[in-house]
């Protein structure tokens, strides 16, 4: 069975009228989401089932530098929580989530459903809001709402700058026998 | 009045703003974000990924030969983040533990191999020789570009929040 499309719906205020900040609210978000997966807490900021043994002792887990014991923090890569995102601004509705059949789509399918029930100690949900979790939606809408009312731009500045396409080059340049300490 | 204090106000809200924007810009902050970027790079290539072109998508390193990988089944020194089989640019693991910041500057940083593995050879040379063989792996892939851009905000979120910007 493939992956289901994983993503979720947030609906935004009437208060919150212009794309810009209902971007930066979908933005602000993405980021709490990130950042409580981090800190091993699921969708309703409960602790993440631990790593398995197995997974304990493997070579993945010791070449990502995780150590015995730590709390799950679905980083190995970092690749799928960085492919969170804001998906699409329809109305009142903020979309979020992964981009329907990429790799990072199916890797937090996996977590999500604990790869289909196949493995269902390592499930792991962390998107969305459930829970307890639902207060904290709230307060972050909240929060949004009371500085669209105030213009107040500092809670946009962190989602201008997300969304913002930062330009990275990246120039490869290697070269035989060349000792770089040196040049 | 009340106008011109809220000029002067919005002045220095804005000087804050670009010391802000100058730190994250600045030398502890790119170094910052070389280590950052060198720990990517290590973790996917001992992970088995190499990337072909930057922004492209992580792709498996080419297989190791079999004369190769049984030649690893006997050498006394590969490294504990690899085994006689996998294909991950690693055998004592000099190469990989040796990328660098070597230097950063007009907003640009410049990692790469450095110094000599045990048998004398420098590592530069082989990831050069990695990269003729199709193993290319000092690239940066769409992910790990957006895992930087993440690093950056953060840490210039975290100045203006010490700023009192926010």
């Amino acid at each position: 069975m493939g992956a289901k499309w994983q993503r979720f719906d947030v609906v935004i205020p009437k208060a919150i009228k212009s794309t810009k900040d209902k971007l930066a609210l979908g933005e602000h978000i993405v980021e709490y989401i990130r950042q409580r997966t981090e800190k091993g807490k699921d969708n309703e900021y409960k602790n993440f089932p631990k790593y398995s043994d197995k997974y304990e002792a493997s070579l993945d887990f010791k070449i990502g530098g995780k150590s015995k014991g730590q709390r799950p923090d679905l980083k190995l890569t970092g690749d799928m929580l960085a492919d969170l995102q804001v998906l699409s601004i329809r109305g009142d509705k903020l979309l979020i989530g992964y981009k329907n059949g990429s790799k990072s789509n199916a890797k937090a399918d996996g977590h999500q459903t604990g790869w289909q029930g196949q493995r269902p100690n390592a499930e792991r949900p962390f998107l969305g809001f459930e829970g307890s979790e639902k207060a904290k939606l709230k307060s972050i809408i909240k929060e949004h709402v009371a500085a669209v009312k105030d213009d107040d731009t500092s809670l946009r500045a962190y989602a201008y700058l997300s969304a913002k396409d930062i330009k990275t080059k990246v120039k490869p340049r290697i070269k035989p026998d060349e000792t770089l300490d040196e040049d | 009045m009340a106008s011109q204090k809220n000029k002067e106000n919005m002045a220095r809200w804005v000087a804050k703003l670009n010391g802000a924007v100058m730190d994250a810009s600045g030398p502890e902050h790119m170094k910052a974000i070389g280590a950052f970027l060198i720990q990517k790079i290590a973790v996917r290539t001992r992970l088995g990924y190499g990337v072909k072109d930057n922004l492209a998508e992580k792709s498996k390193l080419k297989k190791l030969s079999n004369p190769y990988k049984e030649f690893r089944k006997s050498y006394p020194f590969l490294s504990d983040l690899t085994t006689p089989n996998k294909s991950n640019l690693t055998k004592t693991g000099s190469m990989i533990d040796s990328l660098k910041v070597k230097d950063f500057r007009k907003n640009a940083i410049r990692i790469g191999p450095t110094g000599f593995d045990r048998d004398g050879v420098s590592n530069s040379s082989k990831a050069f020789w990695q990269e003729k063989m199709g193993r290319v792996f000092l690239r940066l892939s769409a992910q790990e570009v957006k895992q930087v851009r993440i690093f950056w905000i953060r840490q210039f979120s975290d100045l203006l929040k010490k700023e009192n910007l926010v």
